[in-house]
């Protein structure tokens, strides 16, 4: 069912548990790392008014505290805060993202000094390897880690590659309600049927959508639900009133699923022979 | 069983998992109790079943979405490596990171003739011809070095040319504080970056050891043509031990990544990089820890006002305490 190319990625962890994680692709992990650029400038830009006075008194010892500085915000920003804090930093906690293994085991400390070690050579300017070509100097950046993020199916930059990792998409965790009280919305009768069940992938899909309805537009919300009330007619050979299925698709939608949600789950759905 | 009845007994389960995760994930308390733990474990092996059960039935692709993330965070935790502690850094110190240097010796060597070897040229070359020494390097560099050894009575960094910046200094300590910033930033950024580059086929490892290679050599050259031997050598001989090993040892580290695209053996090309991560990314950590070290001996012994004699005595006893170091410690832990 899933596409070939996608965000999702199928983990068997060795316990024989299937999790799938969601990867970040490039525009979230860019906006991480802006996060964090900004953040590590402003500590900077602390680090120094905080020691202005400190240099009327001990200026070498101040300089020498500065570059100490500035060579741990240039170099262990990253490997301390993923290595001790499972894969986030400032800039990806934000924005939604953290640091795994491709096998889903959480991020080693060995693993969060490989990958940000070799950020170095992800952060090769473009601009150096084609300096003839004037306007390739816009693209500042990771242009070794943008290319290698394009050609692997994880989006790994080199350094996820050497080290085994990838980023994912954090989600909070929200327990699912039921989409909406079917009480009171009337069964399609059973002869306009024709005896017909959805199989309760089906039923899902239509649960789903009658959950997320909210979140469309009026119009978007009819358009799409058009397609769906319209295949699950045909499936059904509905004798009913066709002209109001196109009218009030979503209606008709919640009418079917009104008419099998209930009864589908009473009844043990293993097993279940009767498709279509 | 059905869905309703499924759902319902199953929540609550869900609900207490997500509390317990909410606890340990908060980081106040991260230890378990015996007793939480073995709830854990369970509620961890039961979730897993609920989230099969679900697939395989087809109950709703969010219910399903639900579990997977609970279940991937509770199996984020249960497999959290353990944090450091002193211990592990001492070991790694002590044990690992030597046995790491001597697991790949072939790439140190090799390392240290592209080091040394363009050094040792550059020294013997500007040595006895120092005319040639403007054609490896900017004439300012050279003009420095005549100016920090023209007046004698004052003893300042000659390989580097950021001590100039603080020409109006009278306290001893003070100054050198800031150059140990200094030696530690610059030095092990370099270090850290050959490394990194050596991603790229060890081009960028390669270049950076061929380039302070002839760098330092010329320097050395040129600085012994103008007669001043043996303060200059007196001065690098110490914390030379620790930084030249160093750099050779994070050239290598990127030299054995590099080399895993060019000769990865009987793996695919990307698994031979994965194989040899860890270890290389060891050696680099090593090497950094090294050039601290050097730092701190450049810093604030190098140039102290002391007889040559002495620094070339806790020179070499420096370079012998490298060698044994690098030859010897973790031998008998194996």
């Amino acid at each position: 069912m899933a596409a070939a190319v996608g965000l999702t990625v199928r983990i068997e962890t060795p316990e024989n548990v299937r999790l799938s994680y969601q990867l970040a692709g490039p525009a979230l992990r860019s906006a991480a790392y802006g996060i964090d650029y900004l953040v590590r400038g402003l500590l900077m830009f602390l680090l120094i008014m905080g020691s202005c006075v400190l240099a009327t008194i001990l200026p070498g010892l101040t300089m020498g505290g500065i570059l100490l500085a500035l060579f741990f915000i240039e170099w262990l920003y990253y490997i301390v805060q993923e290595g001790f804090w499972s894969g986030t930093t400032i800039g990806k906690w934000i924005v939604g993202v953290r640091v795994v293994h491709t096998s889903g085991a959480p991020l080693t400390f060995w693993g969060a000094v490989l990958r940000n070690l070799l950020r170095v050579a992800d952060m090769l300017p473009i601009a150096m390897i084609f300096e003839d070509v004037a306007w390739i100097g816009i693209l500042p950046l990771y242009g070794p880690g943008l290319i290698a993020m394009v050609m692997t199916s994880r989006f790994q930059r080199l350094g996820d590659i050497a080290a085994h990792t990838m980023v994912v998409q954090v989600h909070p965790v929200v327990l699912p309600v039921e989409p909406m009280i079917l009480d009171h919305i009337a069964p399609i009768p059973r002869g306009e049927s024709n005896g017909f069940a959805p199989s309760q992938s089906q039923l899902s899909t239509i649960r789903q959508f009658l959950g997320r309805r909210s979140r469309l537009t009026y119009q978007r919300g009819h358009q799409l639900s058009a397609e769906l009330a319209n295949v699950v007619a045909e499936r059904m050979e509905f004798t009913g009133d066709r002209e109001n299925v196109r009218r009030f698709p979503m209606a008709f939608l919640a009418r079917v699923c009104a008419t099998f949600h209930r009864p589908g789950d009473e009844a043990e759905p293993a097993g279940q022979g009767r498709v279509r | 069983m059905n869905r309703a009845r499924f759902l319902a007994r199953r929540r609550p389960v869900w609900k207490s998992f997500e509390t317990m995760l909410a606890g340990v994930e908060g980081g106040v308390a991260r230890r378990l109790s015996a007793s939480e733990a073995f709830l854990f474990s369970r509620h961890l092996r039961e979730l897993a079943h609920d989230l099969e059960l679900i697939r395989t039935r087809d109950w709703g692709l969010d219910l399903e979405e639900y579990l997977n993330r609970l279940l991937s965070r509770g199996h984020d935790y249960y497999h959290a490596s353990r944090t450091g502690t002193w211990r592990v850094v001492g070991e790694f110190l002590l044990v690992d990171f030597p046995r790491v240097f001597r697991q790949w010796w072939i790439y140190q060597l090799v390392a240290a003739v592209l080091f040394f070897g363009p050094l040792a040229i550059g020294w013997a070359l500007i040595q006895n011809e120092p005319s040639l020494a403007s054609r490896v390097m900017p004439q300012e560099a050279l003009d420095q070095y005549d100016m920090m050894y023209a007046d004698v009575e004052e003893s300042d960094d000659p390989d580097d040319a950021g001590g100039s910046m603080f020409d109006t200094w009278n306290e001893y300590g003070n100054e050198r504080a800031s150059m140990a910033g200094f030696y530690v930033q610059h030095n092990v950024g370099i270090a850290l970056q050959s490394f990194g580059r050596g991603i790229l086929l060890g081009i960028g490892t390669i270049y950076t050891l061929l380039f302070n290679g002839i760098a330092i050599g010329a320097t050395a050259g040129y600085v012994l043509s103008l007669g001043h031997g043996d303060r200059f050598l007196s001065f690098v001989i110490s914390h030379g031990s620790f930084e030249l090993t160093a750099l050779v040892i994070a050239g290598a580290a990127g030299m054995v990544i590099g080399d895993a695209f060019l000769h990865p053996g009987e793996h695919s090309r990307w698994s031979a990089l994965q194989r040899r991560g860890k270890d290389a990314g060891q050696l680099a950590v090593g090497a950094a820890f090294m050039l601290m070290v050097a730092a701190l001996i450049e810093a604030f012994w190098s140039p102290a006002p002391i007889p040559a004699e002495y620094k070339f005595i806790v020179g070499g006893c420096l370079w012998l305490v490298v060698a044994l170091y690098l030859g010897w410690a973790g031998r008998r832990a194996a």
